[in-house]
C-alpha cells in the first residue's frame, strides 16, 4: 500500500556549484587575479590572501589563497611559502609554474588547473591555491588541516567484545578505518557530491565481484536523483533513497562501526559513507538485520542465538502485548484462566475508562517518559525515575486511575521495546494500530493486524531485494543467520539475492578470491 | 514491473493452505457419519484425474493462464463469456469464504459484533494481499505454513487421551451410498476447487512441475483434512460431530492436559483465519486477473480494489442465516460441477484436437 | 452499528484518493470508469447492508437454477 506513494523520480541532474566562470576569467596578471578572487570571496573575512616574492628574482611573484582554520599552517609555511621565497633554482626561462611544481613545492598532492570554478571549490574545501605572476594557471596544493574528533567507541552501539573504534565526522578518516579492515584491491571507493549548497562528499564503497551490479546501479541512480540544498546527516539521504518512503520500516541500514560496515560489505552489501557524519549507510537492508548485532558474530553462538531469539520475542511482545491484553479482557474473558480472570476483573472494576483507553493513555505516558529521558540532561535522570515509577505508576493505581495489571502490561511492553532501539519508530505505530484493531473485534482484529503487517513486510523491497529475505522460504541454509546464528564454520554462503554471483564465502571451496 | 514468479515450494504450500483453508473448521459433509475417512480418501482419488486435467491444461499452454487458454480454444467471444463464468465462480467462492469466516467468528466468540465489520476487516487484508500480487501471497504461505501445520497437528497427539476408537466403528455400517455422496461433497469442496489455481499457476517458476505441485498440494491438504476429521470423530463421536457447525473447534476445546495446556482452540481459530485469508486472496486475485483479461487491462492490480469491495458486499448479503450457509453445501456440489469438471475437460479435449489438426 | 458508516466512508475515500485518482491522472479511462462504477455500486450496497435492508441474495436464484438443471427437489 505504501509503495503507491513512491515519489516521482525527478530528472537526473548534476549537482553543480554556482558557476563563476561566466563572470570571471583568470588572466596572466597576478594583480588582476588577486582582485578577481577577492571579489568572488567578498565579505568573507576568513578568506586569507598572502603575497610573496622570491628573494633573488623579484620577478617571481606569487600569492596563495586559503581559508583560515581549514588549513595546516605549518605545511603552508614550510612547504609552500618558504621554498618559493628562498629557492635559487627556479628556471625563469621556461615555464615558471612547471619549474615551481617540479623543483620547489614539497607536497604530495598538487593539481594544476586553469578553471576558475575548480579553484574556488578547492579553496572552499580547504585546499590552498597558488597563483603566480605571468601565468593563467593555478596550483592547487592540498594542505588541509582541521580539528577532528578522536576515534572513540560509538555510544549507540557499544559492545562487550569486539573492536572499539567508531566512525568520526571526517570522511577520510572513516575511509581509512574501513580500508584497514579490508585489505584488498577489490574494495572500491567512489566519490559523489550531493547537495547544491552543502556540496557534501559521499563515498560509495563495495567489494568488486561480491556486490550485486544491479543494486549498485540502482543506488547510483537514486543518489543522482537527489535534489536538495544540503545534507547534514546520512539520515536525510537514507530517507531520500528509501524504497517506500511512507513505510515505518527503514530499508536503508545504518551503522557507526567500521567492523559492521566491513562485514556487510563482505556479505555483498554496498556502503555509503557521508562526509560530516559518523553514521554510514548500508544497502540493501532487510528485516532480519534489525535483530542482528555485530557482537553476535564475535561471541559464543549459543549465547548469540539466545539473545537473538530474545530480541525477536521482545519484538513480538512489544507490538502485541497491549492489543492482546485489551482483546482478552474485553472480548474473550473465557480464554483467560478463571482465577486470573477474577483478579483481573476485580482490578478493573473500579477503573473509570474502558480498557483500550486506559492502555492507550498509559502507552502515551510511557512514550513521554522515554522521550523526556532522551532529551534532558543526564543528571535529572533520577528525578524522572522517581516521577515515572512512584507517581505515574503506584499513585495512579492507588488513585484508581488505572488498574495494576494494565501498568504491568504497559511497562513490559515498553521495556521489551527498548531491546530494539533501532525499531522504535515502527514499533510505536504498529502497536497502536494493533491496539485499535483489537479494540474493534478482539483477537481477530489483532490477527488481521498481524496479517496486514506481514503483508506489508512481504511486499516491501529494499533495492529490489525482498525485505523478508531468508525468512520467506525457510530453507535451513537461509536460516543460518536469522533468528539464530550457527557457528562460523557452517556459514559458508552469503545471503541470496544480495551477493548474486558469488555466494560462497570461503576461498577454499571454490569461491572467487 | 517484472513478471511474477512463485517457486514450486510456495505453490505447493499455497495449494495446501487453500485446500484446508475453510475445511479445517467446517464439518463439510455429514452423510457418511463415522465412515467420513473413507469418503475423504475416495474424494482424493476422485480428484486425481481432475488434477491431471488442470495441470495438463496449464502445461499445454506454458506461461498462460486459464483465461488466455479459454480465449485461445473457444475464440474471442465465447472465450470471454466462459472466462466471465470463471470470474464469477472465483468471485463467488471468495465471498463464500469470507462469509464462512464471519459466521464462524460470530457463532464462536463475538456474538454481538456485526458480521459486516469482520467481513470488512478480513476483506481489506485480502484486498491488500491480492493487490500486492501472487508473489506476496506465495511468500506468505511459505513463511506461515511450516509453523502452522505443526501447531495444527500437535493437537492430534495431545488429544490422544480423549479419543475412543469405538467412535469410528462399525465400518461401512450405513451402506456405501451415503459414503459416495459424501465423497462427492468432499470432491467439490475443497479438492476440485483447486481449479482456481489454473488462473494462477502460470506464474510457477518450474512449469514442468505443475502436476507435482497440484498432486502434492492436494494430497498433503487432503491428508491433513483426513487426520483432523478422524480426530473429530474419535474425540467427539459421530452424533456430536454431525450436530455441530464447527466440530474441529469443539474437538480441540475439550483438550486440556493438566492445568497447563488449555484453550488450545485459539490455534484452530488462528489457522482458520490464515487459511481463509489465503483462500480469499487467491480467489480475489483470480477474479481480478480474469476481469483484466476480459477488459484488456494491462495491470490487474489496478482493479483489485473495486472487485474486492464488491466481494465484501456479496459476502454480506449472500446468506441470511447460519442455517442457510450449511444448507448451501448441498447445492454447491452440483453448482460446482460445470466449473470444476465439465468446462476444463471440454477445453482440454478441444485444445488437444486443435493441436492434432495443426500438426 | 451506525459507527460502521463513517468507517466505511473513510475507507472508500482513502481508496478513491490513493487508488482511483492516479488512474485519472494517468488517463487510463477504461480502468477509471470500471473502478468508478464498481466502487460507487459497492458503496451504495454497503450503506444498504449497514442500514439493514434485506437485499436479495444471488444464492437463491442459483439454487433454483441448479435444482432445475439437475432435477433435484428442494
Amino acid at each position: 500500500m505504501f509503495n503507491r506513494f513512491k515519489k516521482k523520480k525527478s530528472k537526473g541532474h548534476e549537482v553543480k556549484q554556482k558557476d563563476v566562470s561566466i563572470d570571471y576569467m583568470l588572466t596572466n596578471s597576478l594583480q588582476r587575479n588577486i582582485e578577481l578572487m577577492k571579489e568572488i570571496f567578498n565579505s568573507d573575512d576568513t578568506f586569507i590572501t598572502r603575497q610573496f616574492e622570491n628573494m633573488q628574482n623579484k620577478n617571481i611573484k606569487g600569492c596563495i589563497f586559503f581559508i583560515e582554520g581549514m588549513v595546516n599552517n605549518e605545511i603552508i609555511n614550510e612547504n609552500i611559502i618558504k621554498p618559493i621565497v628562498i629557492s635559487t633554482s627556479i628556471n625563469v626561462k621556461n615555464n615558471v609554474i612547471d619549474s615551481i611544481l617540479q623543483h620547489v613545492i614539497f607536497s604530495n598532492s598538487v593539481e594544476r588547473t586553469s578553471e576558475i570554478n575548480k579553484v574556488v571549490e578547492s579553496i572552499a574545501r580547504g585546499d590552498t591555491a597558488l597563483f603566480l605572476e605571468g601565468s593563467g594557471e593555478v596550483l592547487i596544493i592540498s594542505a588541509k588541516g582541521w580539528q577532528t574528533r578522536a576515534i572513540s567507541e560509538p555510544e549507540g552501539e557499544k559492545v562487550i567484545r569486539g573492536p572499539r573504534e567508531g566512525f568520526t565526522e571526517s570522511l577520510l578518516i572513516n575511509l581509512t578505518l574501513l580500508r584497514r579492515k579490508l585489505i584488498t584491491p577489490d574494495l572500491k571507493l567512489n566519490y559523489k557530491v550531493i547537495g547544491v549548497k552543502s556540496r557534501t562528499r559521499v563515498c560509495i564503497c563495495y567489494i568488486n565481484g561480491i556486490a550485486n551490479d544491479k543494486i549498485l546501479k540502482e543506488l547510483n541512480k537514486r543518489l543522482d536523483n537527489i535534489d536538495i540544498d544540503g545534507i547534514m546527516d546520512s539520515g536525510t539521504i537514507s530517507e531520500l533513497i528509501k524504497d517506500s518512503p511512507l513505510s515505518p520500516f527503514k530499508t536503508v541500514g545504518s551503522t557507526e562501526r567500521p567492523d559492521i560496515l566491513a562485514a556487510k560489505l563482505l556479505e555483498g552489501r554496498i556502503g555509503v559513507i557521508v562526509d560530516g557524519t559518523p553514521v554510514a549507510m548500508t544497502v540493501p537492508f532487510v528485516f532480519i538485520e534489525y535483530f542482528q548485532a555485530n557482537e553476535d558474530y564475535y561471541i559464543n553462538f549459543y549465547f548469540s542465538s539466545i539473545s537473538r531469539l530474545l530480541r525477536v520475542f521482545c519484538f513480538m511482545l512489544t507490538i502485541s502485548l497491549p492489543a492482546v491484553f485489551v482483546a482478552l479482557i474485553t472480548f474473550h474473558q473465557e480464554m483467560v484462566p478463571t482465577p486470573l480472570a477474577i483478579s483481573l476483573s476485580a482490578a478493573r472494576q473500579i477503573v473509570p475508562f474502558p480498557a483500550v483507553v486506559g492502555a492507550f493513555l498509559l502507552l502515551i505516558v510511557f512514550e513521554i517518559l522515554r522521550e523526556t529521558g532522551t532529551r534532558m540532561p543526564t543528571n535529572l535522570g533520577q528525578a524522572l525515575g522517581i516521577v515515572g515509577a512512584v507517581i505515574l505508576g503506584q499513585a495512579a493505581v492507588e488513585a484508581k486511575f488505572t488498574s495494576a495489571p494494565m501498568v504491568i502490561i504497559v511497562a513490559l511492553t515498553g521495556i521489551s521495546g527498548l531491546a530494539l532501539p533501532r525499531l522504535k519508530g515502527a514499533v510505536i505505530v504498529i502497536r497502536l494500530i494493533f491496539l485499535l484493531f483489537a479494540s474493534f473485534i478482539g483477537l481477530y482484529g489483532f490477527m488481521f493486524g498481524v496479517i496486514g503487517l506481514l503483508n506489508h513486510l512481504f511486499e516491501l523491497r529494499s533495492f529490489g531485494v525482498p525485505y523478508m529475505l531468508s525468512l520467506m522460504n525457510l530453507d535451513p541454509q537461509d536460516l543460518q543467520d536469522t533468528s539464530v546464528r550457527v557457528p562460523w564454520m557452517y556459514m559458508k554462503y552469503r545471503p541470496k539475492f544480495i551477493a548474486l554471483n558469488n555466494r560462497i564465502r570461503n576461498a577454499s571451496e571454490g569461491g572467487k578470491k | 514491473m517484472e513478471r511474477e514468479i512463485i517457486s514450486t515450494k510456495q505453490g505447493t504450500f499455497m495449494m495446501v493452505i487453500f485446500v484446508i483453508g475453510s475445511s479445517i473448521v467446517l464439518g463439510s459433509s455429514v452423510e457418511a457419519k463415522q465412515d467420513i475417512w473413507i469418503a475423504i480418501v475416495v474424494a482424493l482419488f476422485m480428484s486425481l484425474p481432475m488434477l491431471f486435467v488442470y495441470s495438463k491444461l496449464l502445461t499445454s499452454f506454458p506461461g498462460k493462464n486459464l483465461y488466455y487458454i479459454l480465449e485461445e480454444v473457444f475464440g474471442k467471444v465465447a472465450g470471454k463469456i466462459i472466462s466471465l463464468l470463471y470470474v464469477w465462480y472465483s468471485f463467488h467462492l471468495g465471498a463464500l469464504v469470507l462469509r464462512n469466516f464471519s459466521e464462524f467468528v460470530q457463532v464462536i466468540s463475538l456474538p454481538e459484533t456485526p458480521q459486516t465489520i469482520i467481513i470488512i476487516f478480513l476483506g481489506l487484508v485480502c484486498l491488500w494481499a491480492a493487490k500486492a500480487g501472487i508473489e506476496i501471497i506465495g511468500r506468505w504461505t511459505a513463511f506461515i505454513f511450516p509453523v502452522g501445520w505443526f501447531v495444527l497437528l500437535i493437537t492430534i497427539p495431545l488429544s490422544m487421551s480423549k479419543m475412543h476408537l469405538i467412535n469410528i466403528k462399525p465400518v461401512l455400517h450405513n451402506d456405501l451410498k451415503p459414503v459416495l455422496s459424501s465423497a462427492f461433497s468432499f470432491f467439490t469442496f475443497p479438492f476440485a476447487e483447486t481449479v482456481i489455481f489454473t488462473t494462477v499457476f502460470n506464474t510457477l517458476r518450474n512449469k514442468k512441475k505443475t502436476f507435482k505441485v497440484y498432486l502434492s498440494g492436494t494430497v498433503v491438504g487432503g491428508a491433513i483434512i483426513l487426520l483432523l476429521s478422524v480426530r473429530n470423530i474419535l474425540v467427539l463421536g459421530v452424533h456430536i460431530t454431525t450436530d455441530l457447525y464447527f466440530p474441529s473447534y469443539m474437538a480441540v476445546r475439550t483438550l486440556s492436559i493438566g492445568d497447563f495446556i488449555q484453550r488450545t482452540e485459539i490455534t484452530v481459530a488462528t489457522f482458520y483465519t490464515i487459511g481463509v485469508f489465503i483462500k480469499a486472496s487467491v480467489c480475489l486475485y483470480a477474479a481480478s486477473k480474469g476481469v483484466a483479461k476480459i477488459l484488456n487491462i494491462e495491470k490487474s492490480s489496478q482493479i483489485v480494489a473495486p472487485i474486492g469491495f464488491l466481494m465484501m458486499n456479496l459476502a454480506c448479503i449472500v446468506y441470511s442465516s447460519t442455517m442457510e450457509m450449511f444448507d448451501w453445501i448441498n447445492t454447491y456440489k452440483y453448482y460446482a460441477i460445470p466449473f470444476q469438471i465439465i468446462i476444463p475437460v471440454i477445453t482440454l479435449i478441444i485444445a488437444k484436437i486443435k493441436f492434432y489438426v495443426k500438426n | 452499528m451506525m459507527i460502521i458508516i463513517p468507517i466505511c466512508s473513510i475507507i472508500f475515500l482513502l481508496f478513491i484518493i490513493f487508488d482511483l485518482a492516479p488512474r485519472f491522472i494517468e488517463k487510463q479511462w477504461k480502468v477509471f470508469w470500471f473502478y468508478t462504477v464498481l466502487i460507487s455500486f459497492s458503496f451504495v450496497i454497503h450503506i444498504l447492508v449497514v442500514l439493514d435492508f434485506k437485499l436479495p441474495s444471488p444464492a437463491v436464484p442459483i439454487k433454483r437454477l441448479v435444482s432445475y438443471i439437475f432435477g433435484l427437489q428442494g
